[in-house]
């Protein structure tokens, strides 16, 4: 029985969004810090919870634990610029452990991993709003191409975890190519291929 | 006052075994023939809390104040006696004034403060006529010390101090049945003992919990940090040889019912770089031990390392050695191969079952046969597995205060204890020192 329209394009949208929230989601984790916040000081409404429980009244309770501060500093995640890091900062897939590879040009490592959480989160954003799908995706396999390629050079030394690496990338890879086949499907899209003139490549209806 | 003998309080406290000759070295009980016990507590830090958790178990207690100069601590005191009492405790900064108010009121304190607040705190209390538990070391001078016990002396009234494995069962039944009524070691003449504690931070607080500078210096602090972490500072406490080793070197002269003669120590201060030292390694001669023997003690409190075993003391005679530990999973007894087998003694329930498991096997023939390794008895009198270790002193000392018990550390026999500690440090920076009668003697 053959598939009609709006089961392809359904089939499409479900990998575009996948596609898009993975690579914008992987991106955004690079710019994760551990930042201090003030938050509501748990011991004190802990405190006057239990003393109401014990049979004091709201009111009592509330000013018996005057001295302790409403609000307390605590570690939370957070987003910042200023902590980017493309690449991890420990570990075994650090700039130092690249740069020393013999397989990776020295000199591209630092401008690879200046460009990765922008590039992830650029071709996220791209994909999800509908711009130039077909090139996107396929700039996304390129992008995750690069990454196989890390693993594949720390699998001598990291072992089964990078070759699991490479078979999660290659399930990337498999989507992005089904996305590729279905994009024919596409609707909803805020730029068509093609539309400016250039991405001749691209089938334009 | 109806004078205690050592028997009629452990019948009393329910920790005698039968036909148990045992040593003096208590006071006599002088409490009040009531059975409710007002009580404030001063000091609501690490220890004040660990104390605390203890008394919120005992009852009978009516807890009338509470006191720190830290508020938030001093809520969270109050807060936790109201959940488990439903008392509310007034709250006070200066213990002064918890004196001038409560004084007349009050049975007992319990003060967990820094050491050099134990002795002013002390007397003041005594004087105002409050029985007191104090936290060792009872101060952090000698002088400190003995001004505490002349004051329990002249106010008549009682002072425990918080070397609480006195009143542990377990240590109460390794001393007089194992070491002193069956003699289980042999003539015992070399011990040794340990704290080794990992690496610890320096302990912090958040900016808007910081106690104003002005209450601070008040109290004799010259910042927040050195109030956090009082316990290396010269003049506030005495270091790790006091925060730890105070237990244990107490423990010696105990259980070997004897004072040091002698001792011999080294400290190294290059970890932390405080004022007090890091590690510190010390041996005590004892010249005439319960056994009328010499016996030499070592004894180590290392802050760098957690190696070697934890926390113990050792009693190691020519047939057994004793492994004293408060954590009963350390603890252990030893037979030397060549020594009287122990059957007749497990037989009996004194000690526990041999461990074979512990033997490890000889590879040099220049080594001694495995030493037998055996368990302590399943039951201990007076001994409960999930009971809180400091619980038994303090019960201990509310049971003296209602007149039921004599104390096991009062202030007398804690100084004893102590001196060993102050000399300790001393010889530290003199090198080898000899005791004096008056080193343990506190004159009139």
């Amino acid at each position: 029985m053959k598939a009609s329209n709006l089961t392809y394009t359904m089939a499409f949208w479900l990998l575009r969004f996948w596609l898009a929230a993975r690579a914008i989601g992987t991106g955004l984790t690079k710019f994760i810090t551990k930042a201090p916040a003030e938050v509501a000081n748990p011991e004190k409404a802990k405190s006057i919870e239990e003393l109401v429980a014990a049979g004091m009244s709201k009111q009592e309770a509330v000013e018996s634990v005057a001295d302790l501060p409403d609000t307390v500093e605590k570690i939370v995640d957070t987003l910042s610029f200023s902590a980017y890091h493309g690449l991890p900062e420990k570990g075994p897939m650090t700039v130092e452990t690249f740069t020393a590879s013999p397989l990776m040009p020295a000199f591209a490592v630092e401008p690879y991993a200046f460009i990765l959480g922008f590039a992830l989160i650029g071709l996220g954003v791209t994909l999800l709003l509908g711009i130039c799908t077909r090139l996107t995706l396929f700039l996304m396999g390129l992008l995750y191409i690069s990454l196989t390629w890390g693993f594949i050079i720390l699998e001598p030394s990291m072992g089964p975890s990078a070759a699991a690496g490479i078979a999660y990338l290659g399930v990337h890879m498999v989507l992005i190519v089904m996305a590729l086949i279905l994009a024919d499907h596409n609707r909803l899209e805020l730029v068509k291929c093609g539309s400016f003139g250039f991405c001749k490549c691209c089938n334009n209806k | 006052m109806k004078n205690y003998s050592r028997r009629d309080f452990l019948k009393t406290s329910g920790v005698a075994c039968g036909g148990l000759v045992l040593s003096s070295g208590l006071l006599h009980a002088q409490g009040n023939p009531k059975d409710k016990v007002n009580i404030a507590i001063v000091g609501y830090g690490k220890e004040g809390e660990v104390l605390v958790d203890s008394l919120l178990k005992i009852p009978n207690l009516n807890f009338v104040a509470v006191c720190d100069i830290w508020k938030p601590r001093l809520t969270m005191a109050f807060v936790r006696i109201f959940r488990e009492k439903k008392q509310k405790a007034a709250r006070y900064e200066d213990y002064k004034d918890l004196i001038a108010k409560h004084a007349k009121d009050l049975d007992a304190v319990v003060i967990a403060t820094p050491d050099f607040w134990h002795s002013p705190m002390t007397v003041d209390f005594l004087k105002a006529g409050v029985n007191v538990y104090c936290e060792k070391m009872m101060s952090d001078t000698v002088e400190g010390a003995k001004a505490m016990v002349r004051a329990a002396r002249e106010s008549k009234k009682l002072l425990q101090i918080g070397h609480q494995r006195k009143s542990n069962p377990r240590y109460i039944y390794a001393r007089d049945v194992l070491l002193h009524k069956n003699n289980i070691c042999g003539d015992i003449m070399a011990c040794n003992g340990q704290w080794n504690r990992a690496v610890t931070k320096d302990v912090t607080c958040a900016p808007k919990v910081v106690i104003p500078q002005e209450t601070l210096n008040k109290y004799g602090y010259k910042d927040m940090h050195q109030f956090l972490n009082w316990r290396w500072y010269k003049g506030l406490g005495g270091g790790a040889i006091s925060d730890l080793g105070a237990h244990q070197i107490d423990i010696f002269g105990w259980m070997l019912g004897a004072r040091p003669t002698r001792v011999m120590a080294s400290g190294n201060k290059d970890y932390y770089k405080k004022d007090w030292d890091d590690n510190v390694m010390c041996i005590f001669d004892f010249d005439k031990t319960f056994q009328g023997r010499k016996a030499q003690v070592f004894y180590q409190v290392l802050t760098t390392t957690s190696s070697g075993g934890g926390y113990f003391e050792t009693f190691m005679g020519d047939k057994g050695t004793l492994k004293m530990s408060e954590n009963p999973g350390i603890s252990k007894l030893f037979r030397e191969a060549e020594a009287p087998k122990w059957e007749p003694l497990v037989n009996q329930g004194i000690i526990g079952k041999s461990n074979a498991s512990d033997a490890v096997a000889a590879v040099d023939v220049r080594e001694s046969a495995a030493l037998a390794s055996y368990d302590f008895p399943e039951n201990i009198p007076g001994f409960e597995k999930n009971k809180p270790i400091h619980m038994y002193h303090l019960e201990n000392f509310i049971n003296a205060v209602l007149g039921k018990e004599a104390l096991n550390c009062d202030g007398e026999h804690a100084f004893e204890a102590e001196a060993a500690v102050f000399k300790a440090r001393e010889a530290i920076e003199k090198g080898p020192l000899d005791f004096e009668d008056a080193d343990f003697v506190v004159s009139d």
